[in-house]
């Protein structure tokens, strides 16, 4: 210290002190990190958090040179002043984004490809532990869904339109330069600097057999120069269900609806007469409707005297009992998010480290996500040629769930909906009243079994043996995740213009994951308990080698890249299940009898070569190109090796002379690019091999195999070639967007092609079929208003797209074949998610018959018209509609005043159809036990009705066939995020020693508006539903601090 | 001079990098590739086992757990054997004729792709095995081999054939459309046969593997794999459904060769363990394999916790109990359970008299016992003519070893015939025969009055002999893919 202050002392005698505070115009505030430089000097200084500097400046310095990332450069005449306080403007221009891209970074100016950069401030309003929830809404092209409620889940995208058919079209995920094969979750969104999404060939083609459909870059904070920092943020709130439940009949419906339904079936089906049915119905043997449904009666009145003879509701009978089990099963969950980060460094070294802590609630009892997370990451030039960088991140989690879909017994949204209305949680005595047990506990109703819990007299229809509320905080279905990241780069620049790079990194993720049924109700009791614990190990290397060479000569300037790069990707697990238990533990060690156990492993490497050029010529004409060759595990060693390319172009036009005449264009850039990429991810490591599986079939303790896959050694990637045409705008300082037009066109296309299933397999992977989107997409920025006191900024992104197969394998026909799966046909001329299903024709008002329609054929098989049949065998099948919507994206409105800012994201989607099966499933025709929608009150009931839900006949198959009746418009708007934020004043945060202090409410999934109430159009990108975990409603309080 | 060094480190790095020539050969842990599968007599063995595994393997639902789910459906289809409530679903659909009666539907589908799957894995092994490195070798267990694989494909096309066709007509030419017929692997779908030549083709599979096995010396592992007993077994059942009764009473009598059958005060403990001197053909089921509630014995034992304890208890008709004495054993083994009448619980293991059951799921699956060699006997002699006695006493052989005080029967002709039948109602009960018996006999379903509910049934209460009814339809899947299917009639 003494040295150094004399050493300051002598330089005082050359120098003189100038000290001062750089200001924001906006809101008055302190700049801390500004630059102050002495013009045509290399002198220079920071500003603190204060936005206080000292500069010593020589005798002879004339200027003062502030400025600030996002403003305006100012330059200070001295005039022998000592102390100049500035005050900075806002560029009007914002300053020219820097975008991570493939291997490197680019200005948005030079950049010709498409690609969309969301950052951290807009990604931290969503309340979400995956980064993939961010985007929706705020990404052109970027489609997203599976927004489910369960905390910690992530979201699937899909970026511009649909790639593939049986192959992933999920894009690939980059983080810090590497491919990511660890689990969304556990990234921490604080850390996330930015996300871009590279959407054409120019973007994505570097990434060769993995880039075809689009690349989602995750890029972490790094620290900048300046004053070192530490931020905390911490956000609590509460989480709610956002999507309301589907209407659905009350007690006295549901009895007089199953009654209805019962006696139709007698007579009907079972040909009873009238009386005898309804003497059958409303009577008490095993065949009257109270012991139909278990002999559960709500009523206090006799079994036979329920429901009359007519069909009504016995008008004498009080209601004795009634539970919601959906309230039930909910609750008001709690969110806290804490994070604190340190970050500084200075011209050559910066550094950044975080600790993070998020635990959340669901708003179903029971599920949680509970996260912590840590990050380092530093990076110095330590030599004028040599740099090195490196970033460790971890973390440990554990989600908490269910078997949040599908028709599992265990699955609260399935349950909650589905179970009738007269089935309580609990035992009720003759009054209605709870049954307590010896303790004063509530009699829990398992609908059947034999367990304590069984009342005596009642088996429930619809999942007897059952009862959530007793079983779920028994059972547990949890993923612990332990995740380990570690990005290491070094660097030498030589030779004047050239850099070399060497990379190295690994994602390491292990889980552990806990399937547990309890050893004394439901479903396990028989067996007393079974539990599974599987370890899954999951580690990816990638190491690459990157040489650039970068030369400007008076107004060329060219850069050129060549790298190597190997990827080697291991997955292995091991099982073990064991019954038996007699103590309330989920540890395999007290349990009696070995079930089962595994292990097995696979394995994927890639290995490619890669090449850039970029060559600009006076910031006005831009051409790059690119070029991959990749070869990969996958297939077959003939066959691996495959070639990957791009060529783009962009023309500034603002820079040329005769745009100088039009001020008020501030900037339009034209850009095409054309390349191609591959997509290698088809679900299978092993498609091309002639398999015979060892899993799970052995033959007692003799090992076993079985014919599982044919062999196909020609199979290989898709192809994706991608042309993209755009045009940045941005003029009169406040309008500033893209319009971009594309043309994917998938080829190559893995199909299953199914094989008759006579011959044994029934499906073979073939590179047959092709398939496009063609689609444009818009992003538009207006600054309405950009006063100092009032901003309001709007941001609006569409996308349209249209996809199509264009080509199917041939079938033994010689025609193209068209190949049903599920809700859906594949076939030329088709979208990949077009409906095909029997076409819903009404219902017969003379006896209440469902109608479809059916083709009337000629001899020769012509179709020559069409009629509608009762038999849903007999039943065509037609394409009634689609799933992909005709234009989706998102609004983003901010407001500010002073210190208030206030933003909210609209999201938003217009078409396609939604196959409401959760609906459906509510629609049945008598199903004893399961609930029904308030819908089927509109049911026909006796000749002459006109309606559109045909008659209740319990086992009335034909009348639930899948059919365009569950189609409904998916058209959607969300109120996806409200943030309210309050910027403490500076003489305020100052007092308390900190540089910045925010406030902020911030609300999730708002609002949803929609065809039907309950449904969550959302699900799923093929238009369909699963009894899925609905959103959750988020509305947080936070601070943001800063020293 | 530093840097230059560091830069050629690092070349040397990318050159390392640049990968061993089999950094991009990968395979699988969980399955094994052709050649390395096929090349060894072993291996072909494997594949033989991976064949029986799937008999009683889970195929992702509930109600199809292999052979006995077939089975279960067989007799939910006839009017013998019934549930009484619908409890949690499973098998409703078939007992209602709607399964097997809806192209869309899973069951349907999983039946013909089950059998269809043995077929695939026997053709496999018989274009293969003879190019085995060690087949000369190993010539007796390549015979054995063989052998199982003619004998399952010949008893997948006969399952297939009476499932998915109209019935075979002994006295008629049986030119209607059959089932597809391969004998080598392809991955091209055939049009239909014809039911004779589908019946061509089984006896000479048949035929084929009775005379391997008896040429092989090898020793099959356990009760899982067939042999020259289980061959002339399915042989016999074969003939009996093609009117060649002289075969039948062959076959029948030559395959139950070393099976005893169990004395009556044994009948009710042995049909869930192999180690019984009546089981011809079964799997020996362990712990790890147990497919839990998808399994037949969650579906038929009433006591220990599966499906059937849950509600759906598996009930005997009016006119099987009736038809057997108060001394007969096999009437012991069904009880009043649940306030349910005849609740059978002829496959608990433990005499079914007791009432805590089993306490374990690992229990063994039979297809095949020495007792319907006698009544397929009896049967074959009766319907032969002139030889009554012979008849008489074959059936005798069979019921004292049930019934005590079962007297060998005075009936002659049709009447012998029908106590004949109706004792084979009786005795393999549950095992998976009636509603192939509804067929090749040519009789009515008629579920009145045997005491089902009849509100369950749906609309499957009557069927005249001879209805649509009785016949599978074609799932979905293959018409879609196999341009050459042929629908049946909807």
């Amino acid at each position: 210290m003494t040295l150094l202050l004399i050493t300051g002392s002598v330089i005082i005698a050359q120098t003189r002190q100038i000290t001062g505070t750089v200001k924001a115009r906006e809101d008055g505030s302190p700049i801390p990190g500004a630059n102050v430089t002495v013009k045509g000097t290399t002198i220079g200084a920071i500003t603190g958090t204060d936005g206080r500097y000292m500069i010593n400046v020589p005798q002879n310095a004339t200027t003062l040179v502030f400025s600030f990332i996002g403003m305006v450069n100012q330059e200070v005449l001295i005039e022998g002043r000592t102390t100049i306080d500035v005050v900075l403007e806002t560029s009007m221009v914002s300053v020219d984004e820097v975008v991570v891209i493939a291997y490197g970074t680019a200005t948005k100016t030079a950049y010709t490809g498409s690609a969309e950069v969301v950052k951290s401030d807009q990604i931290v309003k969503i309340q979400t532990a995956s980064a993939a929830k961010a985007l929706e809404g705020v990404a052109a092209g970027v489609q997203v869904t599976g927004g489910i409620g369960q905390p910690g889940s992530s979201a699937n995208i899909r970026i511009r339109g649909i790639g593939s058919v049986n192959a992933s079209s999920s894009p690939l995920y980059v983080v810090d330069g590497a491919p990511y094969d660890g689990a969304l979750n556990s990234i921490n969104t604080n850390d996330i600097e930015s996300i871009s999404v590279l959407k054409d060939a120019t973007s994505a083609a570097l990434y060769g057999a993995r880039g075809a459909n689009g690349v989602i870059i995750i890029t972490t904070k790094k620290g900048s120069a300046g004053q070192s920092t530490i931020n905390f943020r911490a956000t609590v709130g509460t989480v709610n269900r956002a999507v309301p439940e589907y209407d659905r009949v009350d007690v006295k419906d549901y009895y007089e609806l199953m009654w209805e339904g019962w006696y139709n079936a007698l007579v009907i089906a079972s040909k009873f007469t009238p009386e005898n049915a309804a003497a059958t119905a409303s009577g008490n043997t095993t065949s009257g409707l109270v012991n139909k449904l278990g002999g559960y009666n709500s009523y206090n009145v006799a079994n036979d005297q329920l429901v009359g003879l007519d069909g009504k509701l016995n008008p004498n009978a009080r209601l004795l009992y009634y539970d919601d089990w959906n309230e039930n099963l909910a609750r008001t969950g709690i969110r806290q998010d804490y994070n604190i980060s340190l970050s500084g460094g200075n011209e050559k070294s910066k550094y950044y480290a975080s600790v993070a802590n998020l635990n959340e609630e669901g708003m179903v009892k029971w599920s949680y996500f509970k996260r912590l997370t840590g990050r380092v990451g530093a990076e110095s030039q330590v030599k004028k040629w040599l740099k090195m960088d490196a970033a460790l991140s971890g973390g440990t989690s554990k989600l908490q769930g269910f078997l949040a879909e599908g028709t599992y017994t265990t699955n609260p949204f399935y349950y909650g909906r589905l179970m009738g209305p007269i089935y309580p949680i609990w035992q009720r005595d003759t009054n209605g009243d709870i049954i307590l047990d010896g303790n004063g506990d509530r009699m829990f109703d398992l609908g059947g079994g034999t367990s304590i819990y069984k009342w005596a007299g009642h088996t429930r229809p619809y999942a007897p043996n059952s009862n959530l509320m007793l079983t779920l905080p028994m059972d547990e279905r949890s993923t612990a995740l332990n995740n380990f990241s570690a990005r290491l780069g070094t660097e030498i620049s030589f030779l004047k213009d050239f850099k070399f790079r060497v990379s190295y990194n690994t994602d390491l993720s292990n889980y552990f994951l806990t399937t547990y049924q309890n050893y004394l109700y439901a479903d396990a009791e028989a067996v007393k308990g079974r539990s599974t614990k599987e370890y899954r190990k999951v580690i990816s290397y990638t190491m690459n080698e990157i040489l650039t060479w970068a030369k400007t000569l008076g107004s060329h300037r060219v850069s050129l890249l060549a790298g190597h790069e190997n990827y080697e990707y291991t997955w292995s697990n091991v099982y073990a299940t064991r019954t038996g238990f007699t103590i309330p533990t989920t540890e395999l060690v007290a349990a009696s009898v070995a079930e089962g156990n595994s292990s097995s492993s696979d394995e994927y490497s890639i290995e490619g070569y890669l090449f850039r050029g970029d060559y600009n010529f006076a910031d006005k004409y831009y051409v790059s190109g690119s070029f991959r060759t990749d070869g990969s595990s996958r297939f077959y060693s003939d066959v691996r090796w495959g070639n990957f390319w791009s060529l783009g172009g962009s023309w500034r036009i603002t820079q040329e002379r005769f745009m100088e005449n039009l001020p008020w264009i501030n900037d339009l850039k034209l850009k095409a690019s054309f390349g191609e990429q591959g997509n290698d991810d088809i679900g299978t490591y092993y498609g091309w091999q002639s398999l015979f599986s060892i899993s799970g079939r052995n033959n007692g303790n003799y090992n076993g195999a079985l014919h599982s896959q044919l062999e196909n050694k020609k199979l290989q990637w898709e192809k994706n070639s991608n042309l993209n045409v755009g045009l940045d705008f941005s003029f009169l300082d406040r309008i500033s967007g893209t319009v971009e037009y594309f043309i994917r066109n998938s080829s190559n296309l893995l199909f299953s092609v199914p094989l008759p299933q006579s011959t044994g397999i029934s499906s073979n992977w073939q590179n047959i079929g092709s398939m496009s989107n063609k689609g444009i997409e818009a992003t538009l920025g207006i600054d309405i208003l950009k006063g100092n006191l009032l901003k309001w900024n709007l941001e609006i992104n569409a996308t349209s797209y249209k996809n199509k197969i264009t080509k199917m394998p041939l079938g033994t026909d010689g025609k193209p074949q068209e190949i049903v799966s599920g809700t859906k046909k594949l076939s030329e001329g088709h979208s990949i998610y077009d409906f095909w299903l029997r076409e819903f024709a009404g219902v017969d008002s003379e006896d209440g018959s469902i109608l479809f329609y059916k083709d009337i054929k000629d001899e020769e098989g012509e179709v020559t018209g069409r009629e509608t049949t009762k038999d849903q065998n007999a039943a065509s099948y037609y394409y009634v509609g689609s799933s992909i919507p005709k234009v989706y994206g998102g609004i983003t409105n901010t407001i500010s005043v002073k210190g208030f800012e206030l933003s909210a994201l609209v999201t938003y989607s217009l078409g396609g159809d939604f196959y409401d099966s959760n609906w459906a499933s509510l629609m049945h025709t008598g199903a004893f036990g399961s609930h029904w929608s308030s819908d089927i009150l509109n049911r026909w009931q006796k000749k002459g009705d006109i309606t559109d839900v045909p008659r209740l006949q319990n086992n009335y198959t034909a009348a639930t066939a899948a059919s365009s009746r569950y189609l409904i418009d998916a058209s959607y708007l969300s109120l996806r995020n409200v943030t309210l934020s309050y910027r403490i004043p500076v003489s305020i945060s100052q007092k308390l020693d900190m540089s910045a202090l925010n406030v902020f409410v911030s609300g999730d999934n708002l609002g949803l508006l929609c065809k039907r109430k309950g449904m969550d159009p959302q699900q799923s990108f093929a238009g369909t539903a699963d009894f899925t975990y609905v959103p959750s409603r988020i509305v947080s309080v936070g601070l943001n601090l800063t020293f | 001079m530093k840097k230059l060094l560091l830069l050629n480190i690092f070349i040397l790095l990318v050159i390392l990098a640049g990968c061993e020539k089999d950094y991009l050969e990968r395979v699988p842990t969980s399955s094994l590739a052709e050649k390395d599968l096929l090349s060894t007599v072993g291996g072909n063995h494997t594949l033989l086992h991976g064949i029986h595994r799937s008999t009683y393997a889970f195929y992702s639902s509930h109600d199809r757990f292999g052979q006995k789910a077939v089975d279960m459906a067989v007799d939910l289809l006839g009017e013998d054997y019934y549930q009484s409530e619908r409890g949690y679903g499973w098998f409703v659909a078939w007992y209602q004729y709607l399964d097997h009666r809806n192209i869309n539907s899973a069951n349907l589908e999983w039946v013909w792709s089950y059998y269809y799957d043995i077929i695939d894995n026997a053709n496999i092994i018989l274009a293969n095995i003879d190019a085995a490195s060690d087949a000369a070798l190993k010539t007796s267990e390549v015979q054995f081999i063989k052998g199982n694989c003619l004998a399952y494909r010949a008893f997948s096309f006969y399952q297939l054939v009476q499932l998915y066709a109209q019935r075979y007509d002994i006295s008629g030419t049986n030119t209607h459309p059959g089932i597809p017929i391969y004998t080598e692997p392809t991955q091209e779908g055939k049009a239909r046969s014809t039911v004779a030549e589908v019946y061509t083709q089984i006896n000479k599979d048949l035929d084929d593997a009775i005379e391997l096995f008896t040429t092989s010396t090898f020793s099959r592992a356990n009760v899982s794999e067939l042999n020259l007993r289980v061959a002339q077994g399915i042989k016999a059942r074969v003939a009996l459904t093609t009117g060649q009764y002289a075969v039948a009473e062959e076959m029948a009598k030559a395959s139950r060769t070393g099976h005893a059958l169990v004395p009556a005060a044994k009948y009710g403990y042995g049909w869930n363990k192999a180690d019984n001197t009546e089981w011809m053909w079964g799997a020996v089921l362990i712990t790890e394999q147990q497919t839990s509630y998808a399994s037949f014995f969650s579906h038929i034992d009433p006591y220990f916790g599966g499906y059937a304890t849950l509600g759906n208890h598996k009930l005997a008709s009016t006119a099987v109990y009736d038809f057997m004495s108060a001394t007969d054993e096999r009437k012991k083994t069904f009880r009043t359970i649940a306030g349910k009448p005849r609740v059978g619980r002829k496959f608990t293991g433990n005499g079914g008299y007791d009432a805590t059951g089993q306490s374990n799921w690992t229990n063994d699956y039979l297809y095949m016992r020495s007792a319907e060699m006698y009544l397929i006997e009896a049967e074959a002699i009766a319907r032969q003519g002139g030889r009554d006695v012979d008849a008489q006493k074959a059936l005798f052989d069979l019921v004292s070893k049930r019934d005590p005080s079962y007297v060998q029967s005075i009936l002659t002709g049709e009447d012998l015939i029908q106590e004949i039948l109706m004792q084979r109602r009786c005795e393999l009960w549950g095992e998976g025969f009636r509603f192939f018996d509804l067929k090749r006999l040519n009789l009515d379903l008629n579920r009145e009055n045997l005491g089902h509910t009849s509100s369950l049934w749906n609309a499957a209460g009557y069927f005249a002999a001879g209805d649509k009814n009785f016949v599978f339809l074609i799932p979905k899947q293959e018409m879609d893919a196999n341009p050459k299917m042929v629908q049946n009639e909807l």
